[in-house]
């Protein structure tokens, strides 16, 4: 097992393979989605309270919930990156970033886009949006100090600190939030979270999560994949294979 | 001290990249006790890298250093006590004058061999300096304060990084006799310089990068 | 004998730091000027009645602190990177938690103590009552070590960088947004004249976890930044 782990450590072999399951996930990512998108609009029933416009949390909820997750992943990543030395980890943290910012922006304006019909206004300062919205600033400090910093490694684990404070500090800023909020408002509006979501509608939206979270891994292999080539240009490997593709 | 093995410092099979570049491949090389090694090559060839290599301020892609036969990462704050490291830039604070940056200096070390400040700054030709400023200082002088500090602490292995820049003929040759004396004292110096050393009593081995 | 020279390279690094910024007046005022200017505005904005006033007081006062201590926090390693210090310092066999500490309590001393002495000067200008003055300097007594803390580890992260400035201000605003709340709320509710305690030990509580973590963060990110 350790064996096995090592091996894909190495920047070889884990552009390879991620090479060979990029198009698994992505496939799979297209087809989750059409199911998905089809449960949504097709198969759940209008919301009794909020009719058509609840669905809208098909996109919400699991980009809000991707959003801490990929946070999550780019600080293990980071870590791993800091304890192990593994350039493929860090290549991993650095590929997160900008995905994990584009899905809590997505969550923060699907959220404003369902707040108009609902509340009547653009933006409500509801504790859930309001992490979410501190969340982006978390994404945005941490590929404003990779850009900042020019030597790729250095950038790489000084990002991995920089996340492994915010890991630190997001259940606090979460919390503080809620409260916060309570304190302001009184517990007024729950958003989003019906206490029991009819099953029709839940199937749906369990598949939507699924969709984002393979999306989310075809991306991040993605990118992994041209981190790493930039990172070991000048290695025997890639200078081979840049060879073969330009021959080809 | 006559328990304390000879000091060696050596490296095997050194790889280094830096910005994606290679610096240097399989470097290997031995310093013993008395050695003056001085690491030769082009602008960028790595030297300054090498030394903070050694140093331990940057971690090693590949390859070993031994202080002494062990690795310095498992003995890190003990080779860090028999070390001076002196990089491109000063380590001395403008702000403070020269009496008070050696202080600082020496509280960093860990044996403090002088207490006697002022005449250390003088053997460093800072006489009567003691008050001044450190933001005061020529280049030259400002050089002389940071190599003052060899003197301050003992330690064993001395890392320079162009310790002659701005140093005029007068202060070069103070440089040589107290290099002199680390050497006979068993300490270990290695140096980059873009001066060919020719020291008629000084051996020195060089290093091609 | 290690202990004795532990405790003197931390006397030594902070009397360094202290003596450092003592000599460099206009470093230690600025940001004092600069926060003053920043709560002036508000009056002139929203008009002078003090009702109005009495009501975002609190928040004026913590939102001016944090950008005013935020101006502090390029000075804490920046001139030490650049004239090659830190690296002697790094480079020392003693533990670099010792060092860390030193900066960072010289820092909160010239920064935080400053800060929270003009603080209980600007509230009679912001019509604080004394019971919400009280409550106000025990929450930046609690606070403004937290804001060296943190920042020390983005002032770690980023020096030598471009614009490490502004680079500093979007790393450390997020962080602090808990310190903002438990802060603001309890001088609110001293105004109400309601209990403040469970604020105060929300706020110790984070001062506490900074002590604790934010050492070690900003120890990794000098030896990480300085190994390029």
């Amino acid at each position: 097992m350790w064996k096995w782990i090592t091996k894909y450590a190495s920047p070889m072999h884990f552009y390879l393979l991620a090479n060979r399951l990029t198009p698994w996930f992505g496939w799979s990512a297209a087809v989750l989605f059409a199911v998905g998108l089809y449960g949504a609009f097709f198969y759940a029933p209008a919301d009794y309270q909020q009719g058509e416009s609840f669905r809208i949390i098909y996109i919400h909820v699991p980009s809000a919930w991707m959003s801490m997750f990929v946070y999550m992943v780019m600080a293990g990543a980071g870590a791993a990156g800091l304890i192990w030395k593994t350039k493929v980890s860090d290549a991993v943290a650095r590929s997160c970033a900008p995905l994990g910012a584009s899905f809590t922006f997505l969550a923060l304006a699907t959220g404003s886009l369902w707040g108009k019909p609902m509340w009547g206004t653009w933006w409500v300062w509801d504790a859930r949006l309001t992490s979410e919205l501190i969340l982006l600033f978390l994404y945005l400090g941490y590929i404003a100090l990779q850009s900042a910093i020019d030597d790729r490694r250095t950038a790489a684990r000084a990002g991995a600190i920089l996340a492994l404070v915010g890991v630190v500090n997001i259940p606090i800023i979460h919390y503080s939030v809620i409260w916060w909020n309570t304190l302001h408002q009184g517990p007024t509006i729950s958003k989003l979270d019906s206490p029991s979501i009819h099953i029709d509608m839940l199937i749906p939206l369990l598949v939507m999560a699924l969709a984002f979270n393979l999306y989310f891994a075809a991306m991040v292999l993605i990118r992994a994949r041209m981190e790493i080539v930039e990172q070991e240009k000048n290695s025997k490997w890639v200078q081979e294979l840049i060879v073969d593709k330009v021959s080809v | 001290m006559s328990n304390i093995p000879e000091p060696s410092l050596t490296v095997n099979g050194l790889n280094c990249y830096r910005y994606d570049k290679a610096f240097f491949r399989g470097l290997s090389f031995t310093a013993g006790a008395g050695k003056l090694l001085q690491i030769e090559g082009e602008n960028g060839s790595g030297k300054t890298t090498l030394l903070k290599v050694l140093c331990g301020l940057i971690e090693t892609d590949e390859g070993e250093i031994l202080w002494c036969g062990k690795s310095i990462y498992s003995v890190i704050d003990e080779y860090r006590g028999e070390l001076h490291y002196l990089g491109h830039k000063n380590g001395i604070k403008a702000g403070l004058t020269c009496l008070e940056n050696l202080k600082v200096l020496s509280a960093l070390g860990n044996q403090i061999t002088t207490n006697a400040y002022s005449a250390v700054l003088r053997r460093y030709g800072l006489g009567g300096y003691d008050n001044i400023y450190a933001y005061t200082l020529s280049a030259g002088q400002k050089r002389r304060l940071s190599l003052a500090r060899l003197a301050v602490n003992q330690t064993r292995l001395w890392i320079l990084d162009e310790p002659f820049t701005s140093l005029d003929e007068k202060g070069k040759n103070d440089m040589k006799r107290v290099f002199q004396d680390h050497l006979k004292a068993n300490g270990i110096i290695l140096l980059t310089s873009h001066d060919n050393i020719q020291w008629q009593d000084i051996d020195v081995t060089r290093i091609q990068l | 004998m290690t202990r004795v020279r532990i405790l003197n390279l931390f006397s030594t690094i902070l009397f360094r730091d202290l003596l450092l910024g003592v000599r460099n007046q206009s470093e230690l005022v600025n940001p004092l000027i600069f926060f003053i200017m920043v709560i002036t505005m508000f009056p002139l904005s929203i008009g002078p009645e003090q009702s109005a006033l009495m009501q975002i007081s609190p928040a004026i006062v913590w939102v001016a602190a944090v950008l005013a201590s935020n101006l502090t926090i390029d000075g804490i390693f920046r001139s030490d990177y650049e004239d090659g210090s830190l690296e002697q310092m790094i480079l020392s066999p003693h533990s670099g938690f010792t060092l860390v500490m030193a900066k960072i309590l010289a820092h909160w001393l010239l920064a935080g103590v400053p800060l929270i002495i003009m603080v209980l000067m600007a509230g009679p200008f912001l019509y604080l009552p004394d019971y919400a003055l009280q409550t106000l300097f025990y929450t930046l007594l609690l606070g403004t070590p937290v804001l060296s803390l943190i920042g020390a580890i983005a002032g770690g992260l980023t020096m030598g960088v471009r614009s490490s400035g502004m680079l500093q201000a979007l790393l450390i605003l997020p962080l602090i947004m808990p310190l903002l709340i438990f802060s603001v709320s309890a001088v609110n509710n001293a105004m109400k004249g309601l209990p403040v305690t469970g604020e105060l030990y929300f706020l110790a509580a984070i001062l506490v976890l900074a002590l604790t973590l934010a050492p070690i963060a900003v120890f990794s990110a000098l030896k990480i930044r300085l190994s390029e």
